[in-house]
């Protein structure tokens, strides 16, 4: 029985792995026109106690090399002193094109309307208080936008990444990064993030702005646009920076959180799935994720039950012979063959090489190249075991409507 | 638009291309679990001759010098080495579920029938030429039997530390000869133990237990 679930798992996982394949081989490319004009972009920054990196991230936004932006940042009832850094940054520059606006603190949802409310600029852009923005980001990214575009995105990867969690966090950037682009080449990215997404603001507002009252409010909106049948584009040629969480507690709740958002987002858009009216965002990319999150869980029990397989078999040569069932001895050619289960061992190492394959295509996709170090072996190999369980805990807080908070 | 170059055929090459690196896997592990019943039919027949050569030898000693027990002991200890080894293999085989395959069963059956012949042998060298060394017929149940499995780590442990063969029996293999033993013993479960002939313990018998069994 075991064997034919690790059978289902790996056909689904690897077919998912061609599929990509298939569509990295068409070589897309976007095509983007050059700007003529520079239309007003307005850039929000949310913040709620952001005191250390807020300076930094509203320096990146003034190197931006486009020549015509507005930033609001919105103080969301931050308790440290995120007030007067913003205060004083913009007094000590004496800048006209940056706006603080405070606000009792009612979430990023909320912090974004305000920004948006105010807004003056033809595009709306999502800036988070912990992000580095390449130079280059608005340059390039406007140009992608055309009729029936609701937003665009960049790539992103982890600010400065210090620690085995912080650059495991990288591969998983990159590894997104990458989908993403190949997502957005067949129609069916549905994410915008806060390492600068921007929107058409005129289709934001028409579509109602963003959800206050929502964990994920970046993907909700996303969801929300697509589900409005506008598309979302990937600008690979930036790649901005975000700090990632460094301590396991954090990474967690993030992560939790995600999650959460993720399935709550689903379940508020399930009309979408399998929906024709959709394309193939509703037919199949909706379909795949929740296909893989099952995949998810399932990988998740097979590997309990391995490991307690495994514990069991210690335990009953301890149990039966002592201690000296540590001692093993090397096993010889017939005892290698004959224990060798091809069947299970063939497509799981298939599996792994064509996941490998995309690991190694990720890299190139953002100018870097791949190494196999400590962080990696985490990523691959003990990660997706707590990500389940991250899964999990969201999955069980959700379903017993856990108060939802963003922070 | 990007949409435009989402095509049908994405998802038809794809399921081709996995449909097709499948069946390469089943045909590689179809080919290799033929390899692996080749090689151990390959040491049963090995082992076969090798039972072979030991009765020849004795029936030569006997026919000619009159003493039965003039055979050379060695061969037949390194033929219940192999016995046990091969009767190890066998086990790892049976996790792979190749059971039901006609020419693994018959595989199986050739080993326990050889095993039987070698027990027997050991029983005549023992009551009749005085032979020492100590010998267990070890019943075992396949599927999931954690008895089972306990005996078979302790059984390993002893082979590999002290001068004992061990021949294993499926209990549940159905064969006449087989059958008889087990009646004759009165084997009703698994695992059960026979040490040196005489001595039967059904159920998990621990290291020490069984240690103190052996001469």
């Amino acid at each position: 029985m075991l064997d034919i679930y690790i059978w289902i798992i790996c056909f689904i996982s690897l077919y998912v792995c061609m599929f990509w394949f298939i569509v990295l081989s068409y070589g897309y490319k976007h095509k983007v026109g050059v700007l003529s004009e520079f239309p007003l972009v307005s850039l929000a920054v949310p913040v709620f106690n952001e005191e250390k990196t807020v300076v930094k991230t509203l320096e990146s936004l003034l190197l931006l090399d486009y020549p015509n932006i507005e930033i609001i940042v919105v103080n969301d009832g931050s308790t440290d002193g995120t007030r007067k850094a913003v205060d004083k940054f913009i007094s000590g520059r004496k800048m006209k094109n940056v706006i603080l606006i405070n606000q009792k603190n009612q979430g990023k949802g909320a912090a974004l309307n305000t920004a948006l409310k105010r807004a003056r600029g033809r595009y709306f852009g999502v800036f988070d208080a912990d992000c580095v923005a390449d130079r280059s980001a608005l340059m390039r990214m406007v140009p992608h936008f055309e009729k029936g575009v609701g937003a665009v995105i960049v790539a992103q990867k982890p600010h400065n990444p210090k620690g085995v969690i912080a650059r495991m966090q990288r591969i998983e950037y990159i590894s997104a990064s990458f989908m993403r682009s190949l997502m957005s080449n067949v129609g069916t990215l549905h994410i915008t993030h806060g390492a600068l997404s921007l929107f058409d603001a005129e289709i934001l507002r028409g579509v109602g702005g963003f959800d206050e009252n929502n964990l994920t409010e970046d993907f909700e909106i996303a969801m929300r646009l697509r589900s409005n049948n506008y598309n979302i584009k990937f600008c690979e040629d930036v790649m901005n920076e975000t700090n990632v969480p460094a301590k396991f507690g954090d990474l967690w709740r993030q992560r939790v959180r995600w999650f959460r958002g993720f399935i709550a987002n689903n379940l508020k858009y399930k009309h979408m799935v399998l929906n024709k009216k959709y394309g193939w965002l509703g037919r199949f990319q909706i379909p795949l994720e929740i296909v893989v999150l099952v995949l998810v869980f399932a990988s998740m029990i097979i590997f309990i039950y391995h490991v307690w397989a495994y514990f069991k078999v210690i335990l009953f040569r301890i149990l039966s012979i002592g201690w000296d069932s540590f001692f093993l001895r090397v096993p010889d050619f017939d005892e290698l063959l004959f224990s060798f289960n091809f069947k299970i061992v063939f497509p799981i190492v298939i599996t792994l090489l064509c996941g490998f394959y995309l690991y190694v295509k990720a890299h190139r996709f953002v100018g870097e190249k791949w190494r196999f170090y400590f962080p990696t072996v985490i990523y691959l190999f003990l990660y997706p075991s707590i990500r389940s369980v991250q899964w999990l805990s969201a999955f069980v807080l959700e379903c017993a409507g856990a108060r939802r908070r963003w922070r | 638009m990007a949409v435009k170059i989402f095509r049908k055929d994405i998802f038809v090459t794809a399921l081709l291309i996995v449909a097709f690196i499948f069946l390469i896997g089943i045909y590689l592990g179809s080919k290799l679990d033929t390899f692996r019943v080749d090689r151990a039919s390959e040491m049963v027949d090995e082992a076969g001759l090798d039972l072979e050569s030991f009765v020849v030898q004795s029936d030569f000693y006997s026919g000619f010098l009159g003493d039965s027990c003039a055979s050379k002991r060695e061969s037949f200890d390194s033929l219940g080495q192999s016995l046990g080894k091969i009767g190890g293999l066998l086990v790892d085989l049976d996790k792979m579920k190749l059971a039901g395959s006609e020419s693994y069963e018959n595989l199986r059956r050739k080993y326990f029938l050889m095993s039987i012949r070698a027990y027997i042998l050991k029983k005549g060298l023992v009551d009749n030429c005085g032979d020492k060394g100590n010998l267990i017929l070890y019943f075992y149940d396949t599927s999931e039997n954690e008895e089972s499995l306990r005996q078979g780590y302790v059984l390993d442990d002893i082979v590999r530390k002290r001068d004992v063969m061990v021949f294993s029996i499926d209990r549940g293999f159905s064969d006449d000869a087989l059958d008889a033993v087990k009646s004759y013993y009165g084997v009703t479960k698994g695992p059960t133990v026979i040490v040196n002939f005489k001595t039967k313990k059904e159920g998990f018998v621990s290291l020490g237990e069984l240690v103190g069994l052996l001469e």
